[in-house]
């Protein structure tokens, strides 16, 4: 019976083409009892933001949303480390192209008055996690500050009023390699961010940012490392930081089109039903290298 | 005497009208129908998934004059309602099911009554927002019964048909919807 459903299945798949077919991974539980696969969301699965931080300002809301993804097979570890052997670098298990994810988000003004509201989007691969707070670590409050991987464009939102919008597949497609850039490359964020890699091919690694006795940044040079876009890495966790002008609300789903099929079938309600089934990254967090005192 | 034998006319010629050697021919045999239509959702289902475009297609056989087999595959796809984000996706079903088609034939018209049972599957976990589908469930077994009409065209090979059918997906959470359609039958 088993084998006839898989075989049903399989012909129904290979019919409709269904693995390019979205899913979707909500902030809400599939399994009311379950947790949000999603941090410091209410049990609604959203965010709220933009009131007195108790400080004199307003605060400000983050959240990320890791995607369930399956073990890694034997078979896959070995061809990627066949890989990795060939090429002389790390070739990640999620790489650019595997997945295809968007992030839609709405956000609903809880005041009667309009107000603007900015959306960062940033995130980690499996090997680091970029955050633009902790990349500004060392720098100057008046120098420009590291900009997210995306968003952060101002959006006018009416009293009471809603709005709704989407992380397309290419940025997010542009964020993974830029993390990538900004990480592995060296490459100094904002022109990371400033330039379209989507459809690069291969980005060379530079030597990391070096500063001269005044505290100016000295040029980078290749150390002679080049990525190709078989070993660019993509993201495995969306990172949103959500800053309101007033008491705001924020909810995102995330969409992937899986289209090497590594996303776990039963996707966040995996967290608890096999959570042993699904792949823990551990990135580092990025922290570029600090001009001197 | 008279009156009685033009009461036993009229009841002749009505029988005469009525009876099949008068009918407009059509073949029986193997049939192969495809169609298009729409399926609707059916509350508590409807708020969640808009109605969308049908694609259906039937092969079978007339054992008899009154009744045939059929396996079936239809296709519909929908914009997902649910609560925003997501918004504006859409989703598909597809169905496979064999059924068995009880009718009569009145002249031109056909008519029929059908029912079968199969497998369904749905394009993704849009709908699981709303519990519909649960995680990692995409298959569900699929009940369906309708009826509809037939109209024989002179080519004895073809008739034009209009069916309704609703059918339950218990798997997801035992939606119901109405899938109607017209249809091209070709009978060889």
């Amino acid at each position: 019976m088993r084998a006839a459903i898989a075989s049903f299945a399989s012909l129904t798949c290979s019919l409709a083409a269904c693995s390019n077919d979205p899913v979707y991974v909500s902030c809400v539980p599939s399994d009311p009892g379950a947790v949000s696969i999603c941090t410091n969301v209410d049990m609604r699965g959203g965010i709220e933001a933009g009131v007195d931080d108790g400080m004199g300002g307003l605060a400000i809301a983050q959240t990320s949303l890791p995607l369930p993804i399956e073990l890694e097979t034997m078979l896959d570890a070995q061809a990627r480390a066949n890989r990795a052997a060939e090429l002389m670098l790390d070739v990640p298990y999620v790489k650019v192209g595997d997945i295809e994810v968007s992030v839609e988000w709405r956000i609903t003004n809880l005041t009667d008055q309009e107000g603007e509201v900015l959306i960062q989007l940033n995130g980690a691969n499996e090997y680091w996690a970029y955050d633009p707070v902790m990349a500004a670590v060392g720098l100057d409050e008046d120098e420009p500050q590291p900009p997210g991987l995306e968003g952060d464009v101002p959006l006018h939102i009416a009293a009471n009023g809603t709005l709704t919008g989407l992380f397309r597949e290419d940025q997010l497609r542009e964020a993974s390699i830029d993390l990538d850039q900004i990480t592995r490359g060296n490459v100094n964020p904002f022109r990371a961010t400033l330039t379209i890699s989507k459809n690069a091919t291969e980005f060379a690694q530079v030597t990391p940012q070096a500063y001269d006795a005044n505290g100016e940044p000295l040029p980078q040079d290749t150390t002679g490392i080049v990525y190709p876009r078989e070993a660019f890495a993509q993201i495995v966790r969306v990172d949103l930081v959500f800053k309101p002008d007033r008491h705001m609300r924020l909810e995102y789903t995330v969409r992937v089109r899986d289209l090497r099929g590594i996303m776990h079938e039963l996707l966040d309600a995996a967290m608890v039903e096999a959570p042993d089934e699904l792949t823990v990254f551990e990135p580092m967090i990025y922290v570029p290298p600090a001009p001197p005192a | 005497m008279a009156v009685g034998m033009k009461r036993l006319a009229v009841i002749t010629l009505a029988l005469f009208a009525s009876s099949p050697a008068l009918a407009r021919p059509a073949s029986k045999g193997w049939f192969a129908e495809g169609g298009l239509g729409a399926v609707t959702f059916l509350p508590s289902a409807s708020g969640d998934a808009a109605p969308g475009p049908a694609l259906n297609l039937r092969v079978g056989r007339d054992l008899f004059s009154w009744f045939s087999l059929g396996i079936g595959l239809a296709a519909s796809s929908h914009e997902a309602t649910v609560p925003a984000p997501p918004e504006g996706e859409w989703f598909q079903i597809y169905r496979a099911s064999a059924d068995g088609r009880l009718g009569g034939r009145l002249d031109r018209i056909a008519l029929f009554i059908e029912g079968g049972a199969g497998f369904a599957m749905i394009s993704s976990n849009v709908l699981g927002k709303v519990m519909i589908t649960e995680p990692g469930e995409n298959f569900s077994v699929v009940f369906h019964a309708g009826a509809g009409f037939e109209y024989q065209i002179e080519n004895r090979h073809y008739a034009f048909g209009l069916a309704v059918d609703g059918f339950l997906l218990p798997n997801f959470d035992a939606i119901r919807a109405l899938d109607s359609r017209v249809y091209l039958r070709y009978t060889y």
